[in-house]
Order: C-alpha cells, then sequence, then structure tokens
C-alpha cells in the first residue's frame, strides 16, 4: 500500500499551528519518514530566511503617507462639482448607440454575428441531423473536469468552441510562473475542496 | 479635538471602526495609525515595490472608510482588514501580470522602486549589509515567481504570524486549501533559492 506523507501540514507542523491530534499525527509520520523530517528542516530553514527578510522592510515617511491618504480621502468623499455630463460625453454615448444599432441590423440581416468572424453562414459545412460533430480532437474543458472559470475574468470564448489540442501543447512551453498564475486564474487549488475525501486521502496519514 | 482623540485612544479597532462607519475622522486616523505599518509591510512584501505598497495600501485604508458599515463584527477587525488589504494586492498583481510576460522579472522592478530594500545606517558594517541585502534581494526575487496567493499566504504567515486558519479566511479559501498554498510556496522557493544559488556557483 502506497504511504501517505502529510507534505500540506510540514509548516504548520513547524510552525506550531496544527492542533495537539494533528501534530500528534505529523510527528509520528516524521519519527517514521526520514524523506518528510529532511523536508521539514529544510522548509524551517526557508521560512527562517523569509522571516529575516520581512524584518528588513524598510519604512516610509509616516506624516507623507498620512497626508497622501487624507488628500485621497479627501478627494473621493468631496461632492461631485456637477452631474451634468460634458458635451463629449452625450457624444461618445450617441456613437456607441449607432454602433450598437448598426450591429443589431447586421446581426438581423446577415444571419448572426458567427458571419463577421468566419465568413457567410453558407461556407460552413452543414451537418448532419445524425452525424456527430466532432472533427477536431477534443480535449476536456476545464468545466468538464469541474474546474470551473475563471475567476473574476471573462474568457471571451464562445462556449461551444473547442480547446485545440495545438492549444494545449503550447502550455507545455509556458513558464512555470504563468502556469502558476493560470492555476491561480482558474481557481484549480480552490476546486481541490470540491474534490470527494476519497481521493484526498494522499495526504492522510496512516492510522 | 485632542479630548475626542484621547477618548478614542482607549477603544478597540472594532469600536473605531463602528465609529468610522458614523464618519469620525479622529476614529479613522487613529486606525490608520494602528494599522499603517503593518498594512505597508504586508503590501510591500507581497507587491514588491515600495510605490505600489504604498498606493494600495492607502487604497485598503480608503475601502475601510467607505465599508465600514459593512463591518458586523463577527470577525475581528484585523481580520477583515487584512482581506481587504490582500485581495487588493491580489487585484493589482493580476492587472500587472501582462508586464511580467513582456519584461524579465529582474528589470520590471527597475528605476520605479529602486532601491526597495536598504537595511538602516545603523545595522552591520558594510560587507555584512551587502551579504543582507543581497539576500534579502534574492528572496524578493524568488517571491515575485510565486502567484499572488501564494505569495499571500506566505507572507501573511512570516509577516504577520498567522495561523492557516487566519490565512484561510483572509484569503476566502478553505484552511486545507491555504496549507496547499503554504506549502507550494515554500516549495517553489527553495526550488528557485537553490536554483539561484546553484547559478552563483
Amino acid at each position: 500500500m502506497k504511504k501517505s506523507h502529510p507534505e500540506a501540514d510540514l509548516i504548520p507542523f513547524i510552525l506550531g499551528g496544527l492542533d495537539d491530534s494533528e501534530r500528534a499525527r505529523v510527528a509520528t509520520h516524521l519519527e517514521d519518514c526520514a524523506g518528510c523530517a529532511e523536508l521539514a528542516r529544510s522548509y524551517a530553514a526557508t521560512m527562517d530566511e523569509l522571516g529575516a527578510m520581512v524584518k528588513s522592510v524598510p519604512t516610509p515617511d509616516w506624516p507623507v503617507y498620512r497626508a497622501e491618504l487624507n488628500a485621497r480621502l479627501s478627494d473621493i468623499s468631496r461632492p461631485r462639482r456637477s452631474r451634468i455630463a460634458p458635451a463629449y460625453a452625450w457624444g461618445s454615448l450617441a456613437a456607441a448607440g449607432l454602433a450598437l444599432a448598426s450591429l443589431t441590423l447586421i446581426i438581423v440581416f446577415h444571419g448572426g454575428i458567427a458571419s463577421l468572424h468566419y465568413g457567410p453562414v453558407a461556407e460552413i459545412p452543414a451537418a448532419d441531423q445524425n452525424d456527430q460533430v466532432p472533427q477536431v480532437p477534443q480535449v476536456p474543458q476545464l468545466a468538464e473536469l469541474g474546474l470551473g472559470e475563471p475567476a473574476g475574468e471573462a474568457t471571451g470564448d464562445t462556449p461551444d468552441e473547442p480547446i485545440a489540442s495545438a492549444d494545449i501543447g503550447l502550455l507545455r512551453d509556458y513558464p512555470v510562473v504563468d502556469k502558476l498564475d493560470m492555476f491561480e486564474d482558474y481557481d484549480v487549488i480552490e476546486q481541490l475542496d470540491k474534490i470527494a475525501p476519497s481521493s484526498q486521502s494522499a495526504h492522510e496519514a496512516p492510522s | 479635538m485632542a479630548a475626542a482623540r484621547t477618548v478614542a485612544l482607549e477603544l478597540t479597532d472594532e469600536e473605531l471602526c463602528a465609529r468610522v462607519a458614523a464618519r469620525d475622522r479622529t476614529a479613522f486616523d487613529l486606525l490608520a495609525e494602528r494599522y499603517q505599518a503593518r498594512a505597508f509591510k504586508l503590501a510591500l512584501s507581497i507587491l514588491g515595490g515600495e510605490a505600489d505598497a504604498r498606493d494600495v495600501s492607502q487604497e485598503a485604508f480608503i475601502r475601510v472608510y467607505q465599508s465600514a458599515g459593512t463591518f458586523d463584527g463577527r470577525a475581528r477587525f484585523s481580520t477583515w482588514f487584512h482581506r481587504i488589504l490582500v485581495n487588493l494586492c491580489i487585484d493589482h498583481q493580476r492587472r500587472d501580470r501582462w508586464w511580467r510576460r513582456l519584461v524579465p522579472i529582474g528589470e520590471a522592478r527597475g528605476d520605479r522602486d529602486e532601491p526597495a530594500f536598504d537595511p538602516p545606517s545603523s545595522q552591520p558594517g558594510p560587507d555584512e549589509t551587502a551579504i543582507q541585502r543581497q539576500s534579502i534581494l534574492r528572496l524578493r526575487e524568488a517571491l515575485k515567481r510565486l502567484s499572488p496567493k501564494q505569495r499571500a499566504a506566505i507572507v501573511l504567515q512570516t509577516d504577520e504570524d498567522m495561523s492557516s486558519r487566519e490565512i484561510a479566511v483572509i484569503l476566502g479559501c478553505s484552511e486545507a486549501t491555504a496549507r496547499v498554498h503554504l506549502h507550494r510556496a515554500v516549495v517553489e522557493l527553495k526550488r528557485i533559492l537553490g536554483k539561484q544559488t546553484a547559478g552563483e556557483k
């Protein structure tokens, strides 16, 4: 049976942030597992280094800082001088309205917005009702994997647009930093909570 | 005014926040005074630049002033405030991220905020100071390579000495997730620092 390691609990363990039962569980594991014990030591060294860095943070000139803060606060507290928009604002509004009306007309008379991007609708091969659609190799969407949509950001993709395998291949060339950013955007880490308890057993120590 | 300030000095953060909700500027000033150093330090640790840290930490105080009425007292004021601040830092990082792709990390700091970390002059001799500064810059660069939430988690821990439970509340995730952020942050830092050291040799 595969032995599990309480890796995510090592830092709270080092820092004394675990409750009694968790601490006992991790301590027992560390007695038996040289690898985790070594990891814990190296994590402690990194945390010490970080702690030293935090102590050396410079401090700003506080009176200046507060003066800036008060100025910003006064700016937002001050009532707006006029609620009547200037002429250029009305002009922009009119232009936006016109653009919207034109877009509506195009959609109505030219068979939908898809024609704007992909050419005439007639060029798209008509699919028989019995045909199976996918000709492009399908890869699972994040949503299909239960990983949700990007947090707070609109993707702009149409829901039925498959991610080509070539696009996924590009991910391999991304530096680690960008991959991490992407995981943050898609809240992959948050979704770990939604995974059924049975699949989290890798982090549980043997009883 | 001085009498009001003396009275307000006795109040807890939560009581001061209630007064801020009633637009009491003295209470706001006191809260800012209590939290400005922590807020700036935390923002600087997450963002890495003095100008950004100053801007974002001030913005956090403005948010407190604007939304003090929504503070319901279920959490401590400090937790609520840190949550505002950390979310602002993360948003700031995300807005800024395109920059990282265009400019190598070392150059991105540029003349905007340098030197971010000058140890106080009354501290150790020049050699020791230089080594210390180099080590801090190394760490600073390594921190920059973490994702915003990982950075926030590790900084909240080292800077504010918070437990993973408190970090979870501030990041708006479960405690298990906060631990994962912390763990990954340390692993990544170790990896980057190891790589840097090997490169220097």
